[in-house]
């Protein structure tokens, strides 16, 4: 499965490789999942928690980040590991690559606040991590092209440019 | 024989009272009882006494004065019979005398039969009670067995009539859940199918709406690509017509001398052919003659 990278959640964590390892053999991990603000500190409040991995063999690194938007990883997709969900972006796909999902962090200020109990997503989406505390809310979830998310501002599905796909943009279906 | 146990049976009964009451009968028999003891002298006497008649061997041997080699003819069953009893007592007759004296006594007295009969009921009621009791014990047993039947039955009855009562209780509960929602819009668990219903809803028309946004956007792209198709259709249509013009208009004397040049080049061609063809023929028809000459 090939995902773009749209953007990331507020938290990062990383597991740096230990000095006693040889060489380049094992190389550090970050981690990044949703989170909300709690005083003046991000905290999960996961109501689903779960993660996405990239390696910096991937080619990623914490300070530019940002680089990685729209790029398309290839990945084997979310899974559940230990209980958690997991997204594990394995490596970086050449320029042009047209995805099969696209990876959104979602917020109250996209999409409206989301109610979890009703229908607020496509089957097809998957949901990688869920924060929600303190009136705020924040989601990872990997879309397909034309998936949507319902919130109270209405209904936004994850629109792909025609021309640069692995670009897409939530766009609310106005009926 | 059956008399014979029955007196056995009666002896064991009265046993004890018997023998309180043979004790002052007794005392007229002692006389008896000393004759039987001195019973077991008499054979030594007659034993005596056959010596006696046996004078002539022994007048002449002290061994069989003696009584000779078998002294005095005492077998194996003998000598046992007297080392279990030493003095001779002839128990058969004191048996014998014994019983006829109980029977004088017991059958001429009214009394023992009194005690006898009485004996014989209070045995006999001795088993009734044991059979009552037993009886008793077995109407026990069958009581417990019974109540404990109802017991069960009972706790049956009851588990299913609070499992009925339970279930009218939901019912009634649902019922009250359902009323107070369809009065207040609030929604409960027992409403939760309505719930289902209004999310499905809510997830059709989602979908409705995205599938509509998809059809919009790939028929805007449709209609840029038609729209972009039509453009380059139109820049081909135009390409090939100011071909044509240039071509009618300012190319027709090259075209004409390349039609010159190409009629010239295709003649020239066919006399090369042609000349090929007749030299190969003139070379065929040598190649015979000399032939011909050498033969």
């Amino acid at each position: 499965m090939l995902v773009a990278m749209q953007s990331f959640g507020s938290i990062w964590t990383a597991r740096v490789a230990s000095a006693g390892c040889a060489g380049s053999a094992r190389r550090s991990a970050y981690y990044n999942t949703s989170g909300v603000l709690a005083g003046s500190k991000l905290r999960n409040r996961s109501c689903i928690y779960g993660h996405v991995r990239v390696d910096e063999c991937a080619g990623f690194h914490p300070q530019f980040a940002d680089r990685l938007i729209h790029r398309v990883f290839e990945s084997e997709g979310v899974t559940v590991w230990n209980g958690r969900n997991k997204l594990f972006l394995r490596q970086l796909t050449p320029d042009g690559t047209p995805p099969d999902v696209y990876l959104f962090r979602i917020r109250p200020a996209d999409t409206g606040w989301i109610d979890r109990a009703g229908a607020w997503k496509c089957d097809a989406a998957q949901v990688v991590s869920f924060s929600e505390g303190n009136g705020q809310q924040e989601a990872l979830i990997v879309l397909p092209p034309f998936g949507w998310v319902h919130g109270t501002h209405g209904t936004f599905c994850a629109e792909p440019r025609w021309d640069r796909t692995w670009m897409a943009v939530l766009s609310r279906a106005v009926k | 024989m059956h008399r014979n146990s029955f007196v056995f049976v009666a002896l064991m009964a009265v046993g004890p009272a018997l023998i309180g009451q043979s004790r002052p009968q007794d005392e007229p028999s002692a006389p008896k009882s000393s004759q039987q003891q001195q019973a077991p002298a008499q054979p030594q006497r007659h034993r005596r006494q056959e010596s006696d008649q046996r004078v002539p061997a022994a007048q002449y041997s002290p061994l069989a004065a003696q009584g000779g080699y078998t002294r005095g003819g005492t077998s194996p069953l003998d000598a046992m019979v007297h080392a279990f009893n030493p003095r001779d007592v002839n128990l058969g007759a004191v048996w014998e005398e014994r019983r006829r004296v109980w029977l004088e006594n017991a059958g001429a007295n009214r009394y023992f039969w009194y005690s006898f009969g009485a004996t014989i009921l209070v045995i006999l009621s001795w088993f009734a009670l044991a059979w009552v009791q037993n009886d008793r014990v077995r109407e026990r047993w069958q009581l417990a067995e019974h109540a404990a039947d109802a017991l069960r039955y009972a706790e049956y009855c009851k588990r299913r009539a609070k499992e009925a009562i339970d279930r009218y209780n939901l019912h009634i509960e649902t019922c009250n859940r359902v009323i107070e929602s369809g009065e207040s819009g609030i929604a409960t668990p027992e409403t939760a199918n309505l719930e289902d219903y209004k999310r499905e809803l809510q997830r059709l028309k989602s979908d409705n709406d995205a599938k509509e946004l998809q059809v919009t956007r790939l028929s805007e792209q449709l209609e840029q690509k038609a729209a972009e198709l039509n453009s380059l259709t139109e820049r081909v249509t135009g390409a090939e017509q100011r071909l044509k013009t240039r071509t009618a208009a300012g190319s027709d004397s090259a075209n004409a001398a390349l039609v010159e040049r190409i009629q010239r080049l295709e003649a020239e061609n066919r006399r090369l052919k042609q000349g090929k063809a007749v030299a190969a023929k003139t070379a065929t028809t040598a190649d015979n003659r000399t032939g011909a000459e050498e033969d």
